[in-house]
């Protein structure tokens, strides 16, 4: 089931193009990361599937509905800092978010102990440092049990604790098979959570793709044996072969994508050349993600 | 609607602004005639007569049945600006907190966001005019020489008078607040505007271009207007002691549009 239907969605700021004609869906139970350096419209898209932005032209659809404010009550959503009334209580501020879900407010505690914040929820918000109010924020999101998280740069400000903190968290809830979409300009921490990705730039959506899969077109191997010349004669007849290189006592060989490492294995074994080293590696996303974002440069 | 009252006024209960401003309303509420009964006495006492004539100052028939609903509400208009101030904190801490995005982004439409803060309006306006009523009652009980429900009912008609000035002038001030977003700004651009630009603006309309009509469309004078001011008449002067169908035109008007541009500002401007 698609959870978000994203048609052809635009957005100007005048004379700046924020948004371009972006189409996007994202199936149920998705951990789905929005990537793109900032100010490349990740937080104007949220903006506008979320009912805070108006969008110029284009339409998008929650739940196979067109959508608008009573989609929102099933979402969970935090977009860029932190929102609350800064003289009330943590539990006030939930209160409120719970009135406006027309949910019950017995989930409150619960969710205040998921996130650490159980034993401070009669101070003022105002009185958190950064990553209370963050964890705050998540807790808000998480209050009414929501089919669908969004999160908008959570860790942003933190410090390291804080951040493998969220992620853990993260993590957890995806677990729990709810549909997570996370904004990110750290590619890192969209490659830790998410199962899908899509990198925007300039507005515009430059690829998509999942994790797993990197963003490339083949598979990269490191594979070595007691004599390195013949496995790199027999190789080079392998079908999916693209290249090699030499590194310092292994071969790092390009196939084409989806190679089987067992076979690979099987076929040198064959040919009478036993491995004594073998290892599909991912090439860095962060190295490629430079290279997608410079070629749409 | 229910809802929407009760998000609403779960915000304001819980701050200390509303609640010192609400009780500065309701001190002046009782303040204003028992200060005034304490001047006429001070004034007898030292032998003043009621405005040049021959009549003690305490038996001024301020608080007569019949005058002592123009009296009072006429008199309670110049605490209105405490209620706008409400309104206009509460706005703008909105604005300013990114809380009116986070309520939206909650699952509240933008259309329930305005009738959220409309609709508290609304019974604020109306619960602080019964209150006029009761004072009314009460210290038309005390002094007033005429006595019995057609005293009473006469001129019972500036009461719901009373209630739209309040609801329009607040109204006033949550489109300024909009418009402007900043509380302290806020602030003192409609202290400046209502003390200082409007009665400038009006006597320079009214005197200076003869320009009567422009005069008394200037917003605060729209909106105030819907209640005469009485103590003319207590110098035997011509004074209005009804309400007039042009002013509760002006102010329906006014009304309109400023809801219309409320509105506009909600729906059409972008929360981010």
């Amino acid at each position: 089931m698609k959870v978000l239907q994203i048609d052809k969605l635009h957005k100007d700021y005048g004379k700046l193009t924020a948004v371009h004609q972006l189409n996007l869906s994202i199936k149920a139970g998705t951990v789905f990361g929005l990537l793109g350096p900032n100010g490349s419209g990740k937080s104007t898209t949220l903006g506008m599937i979320l009912g805070v932005t108006n969008p110029t032209s284009g339409s998008f659809k929650w739940f196979g509905e067109r959508g608008n404010h009573k989609h929102r009550k099933r979402i969970g959503a935090i977009l860029e800092k932190p929102n609350f009334y800064p003289t009330f209580s943590a539990v006030k501020n939930l209160q409120i978010v719970c009135k406006i879900k027309e949910v019950s407010t017995d989930r409150i505690d619960e969710m205040l102990t998921l996130v650490g914040l159980i034993e401070r929820k009669n101070d003022s918000f105002k009185t958190y440092s950064l990553g209370m109010k963050q964890r705050l924020a998540i807790a808000a999101a998480l209050l009414a049990d929501p089919e669908v998280l969004i999160l908008d740069e959570p860790t942003n400000g933190l410090d390291p604790k804080g951040i493998s903190e969220i992620r853990q968290l993260i993590i957890d809830i995806a677990q729990s098979g709810k549909t997570i979409i996370l904004a990110s300009h750290l590619l890192d921490e969209v490659q830790k959570v998410c199962t899908e990705f899509a990198i925007l730039q300039r507005g515009n959506k430059i690829y998509q793709g999942k994790v797993e899969d990197g963003f490339g077109d083949e598979a990269i191997v490191e594979m070595a044996s007691r004599d390195l010349e013949t496995l790199q004669l027999i190789i080079q007849n392998h079908p999916a072969y693209i290249s090699e290189r030499w590194l310092k006592d292994k071969l790092e060989v390009k196939f084409t994508l989806n190679t089987d490492m067992a076979e690979l294995n099987k076929y040198c074994a064959e040919k009478g050349v036993y491995l004594t080293h073998l290892s599909e590696i991912k090439k860095s996303l962060e190295q490629q993600f430079m290279e997608i974002l410079s070629e749409n440069a | 609607m229910l809802r929407l009252l009760d998000i609403e006024f779960f915000k304001l209960r819980n701050t200390k602004y509303f609640w010192v401003l609400m009780g500065l309303f309701i001190l002046f509420l009782f303040a204003m005639p028992i200060g005034f009964r304490v001047l006429l006495n001070y004034l007898t006492s030292i032998g003043e007569n009621m405005m040049g004539w021959d009549i003690p100052a305490n038996q001024m028939p301020f608080y007569d049945f019949v005058d002592i609903w123009q009296n009072l509400t006429w008199s309670y208009m110049n605490f209105s600006i405490l209620l706008g101030f409400i309104m206009v904190i509460s706005i703008n801490n909105e604005y300013t907190y990114g809380t009116i995005k986070q309520n939206v982004i909650d699952g509240l439409s933008r259309s329930e966001l305005l009738w959220s803060k409309l609709g508290f309006i609304m019974i604020l306006s109306l619960v602080i005019s019964v209150a006029t009523f009761f004072v009314g009652l009460i210290f038309g009980f005390l002094y007033s020489p005429t006595q019995g429900w057609h005293y009473i009912s006469l001129h019972l008609e500036f009461l719901p008078a009373y209630f739209l000035h309040l609801v329009v002038f607040q109204l006033f001030c949550l489109v300024i607040s909009m418009l402007i977003k900043r509380p302290g700004i806020t602030i003192s651009i409609l202290v400046f505007y209502i003390f200082v630009i409007e009665p400038i603006a009006s006597v320079l309309l009214f005197y200076k271009y003869k320009l009567e009509l422009l005069a008394n469309i200037l917003p605060m004078k729209a909106i105030s207007n819907i209640v005469p001011m009485p103590w003319t008449k207590y110098a035997f002067k011509e004074t209005q002691t009804t309400l007039a169908l042009d002013d509760a035109l002006i102010m329906g008007v006014w009304a309109v549009l400023l809801y219309l541009i409320a509105r506009w500002i909600l729906l059409k401007r972008d929360l981010a």
